[in-house]
């Protein structure tokens, strides 16, 4: 069975270049446009999620918080895709407990190696 | 802070020196008061001096506390002959330590309050990123697309589509936004090379607002290299590629295939108080939010959403008010 990731990004392009690297190594993929579309879609059975901070209706540090108040979901792996950087929210996210904090533009082959490596066994 | 020293009694001189040296003020020392009056030509903040000399630093230079020394013994008519000379300050010889550090601080802190107000081009002067925003964006619109990005002043095509993202500077009461716009055969390139051939509109858009964002990003990572920290609010596909703002910063980035034009453009951002229920998504708190018992809610820089303005409204009431600075 494959993996299950789910994608969150408020850009159609941001998650088409991703699904088409995660389709391309085999990852089932599941998009969601924001924070609050994710908050809807998370279910135990996901490998990993991938999400973007700065969105509209929900950011990802709120998504993230509001994964790890739901103790069936707290263990899902959480990965912060973004192009900014900024200490205060990294910090933020490590607390909650983010795996990787990966800059955008990504290159595919870089990303699958990190994504790989973080995603739960399926 | 430059500070003049020109008491006469030499002693006292070394000693106001020495504590202020050693409090890390540039203390230059006159001898006398023509050497004084010679050196006043230069830009102090403090200037300490007997009271004889109190009129001629006055008049010398407008912008400079003088504090007048005065002897030990001195009494109330010796304190009000100081004033009336134009003394911002009296003390006497031998005062502690503490106490000429003290009254240096206390000036200082009242000269930076008494300080005109730095204009927006000031403040973008000294903002190093403003500098090199055109290298920072071609570097990273370069990646993204692929291809290596030159710099020029040659004009693209007609804009057909554009984008902006706003990025705000709370500290400095600055918004910088960046826009980026594209004429019709960079459209047909992106096309090609990000969307995979989706020609539809939609498609283009938020391309063109994720190159923004992408933009942005980057610059953000530039600043904090030098230890600014802007808050990047949400992209959208505003144009402001046309914009006449006299802050303003543009450029074209060509590439193999693309043209991009890039306007960067800066206004004041001055923070406004606003009731919650006013609040929209991506504006920018201004200062640190707090519970009735001071527990951190969001912290300034937060750019706001839907769920940041529900948390605040359940926790604070709608009619509670906020500074904010517009981001979007």
């Amino acid at each position: 069975m494959a993996c299950r990731v789910l994608i969150v990004d408020d850009s159609m392009l941001v998650r088409r270049q991703v699904s088409a690297a995660l389709s391309t190594a085999g990852y089932e993929v599941v998009e969601a446009v924001d924070g609050l579309d994710a908050s809807q879609k998370v279910t135990t059975d996901l490998a990993l999620i991938v999400s973007d901070l700065n969105m509209p209706k929900m950011n990802g540090i709120e998504l993230l918080e509001l994964i790890r108040k739901d103790s069936r979901n707290a263990s899902i792996p959480f990965v912060m895709l973004t192009t900014e950087m900024k200490p205060a929210v990294f910090e933020r996210a490590k607390e909650l407990g983010a795996k990787a904090w990966l800059l955008k533009p990504f290159k595919a082959d870089l990303f699958l190696a990190a994504i790989s490596k973080l995603a739960k066994a399926a | 802070m430059k500070v003049l020293v020109a008491i006469s009694d030499q002693k006292e001189r070394k000693r106001v020196v020495a504590i202020l040296a050693a409090a890390k003020y540039e203390a230059i020392e006159a001898g006398s008061p023509v050497a004084a009056t010679a050196l006043l030509a230069q830009v102090f903040d403090i200037a300490f001096v007997d009271t004889g000399v109190v009129a001629r630093a006055r008049g010398a230079a407008r912008r400079i506390f003088v504090i007048a020394t005065v002897g030990a013994l001195a009494t109330t008519s010796d304190y009000w002959a100081a004033y009336s000379a134009g003394a911002d300050d009296v003390m006497k010889i031998n005062a502690p330590k503490d106490e000429v550090i003290g009254r240096a601080g206390a000036l200082c802190r009242i000269r930076a309050w008494a300080a005109p107000p730095k204009t927006l081009a000031e403040r973008l002067a000294s903002l190093p990123v403003w500098a090199t925003l055109d290298s920072v964006i071609a570097a990273e619109l370069g990646e993204m697309v692929g291809d290596t990005l030159a710099l020029s002043t040659e004009p693209c095509g007609t804009v057909v589509h554009a984008s902006e993202i706003p990025l705000t500077l709370t500290s400095e009461q600055i918004q910088i936004r960046v826009g980026l716009g594209i004429d019709q055969s960079t459209m047909t390139a992106l096309q090609r090379t990000l969307l995979g051939g989706d020609t539809s509109g939609e498609a283009m858009l938020d391309a063109m607002r994720e190159m923004a964002n992408t933009a942005g990003g980057a610059i953000k990572r530039a600043a904090l290299e030098h230890g600014v920290e802007f808050t990047i609010g949400l992209p959208s596909n505003t144009n402001v590629v046309n914009t006449t703002n006299p802050e303003r910063r543009s450029w074209t980035l060509s590439g193999s295939a693309i043209a991009l034009t890039c306007v960067a453009h800066a206004t004041s951002s001055a923070p406004r108080v606003i009731v919650i229920k006013d609040l929209r998504e991506g504006m920018i708190l201004a200062r640190d939010v707090l519970n009735s018992i001071g527990t951190l809610i969001a912290p300034a820089g937060t750019s706001v959403t839907r769920t940041t303005v529900e948390q605040l409204a359940r926790i604070l009431g709608t009619a509670t008010t906020l500074e904010v600075s517009d981001a979007a």
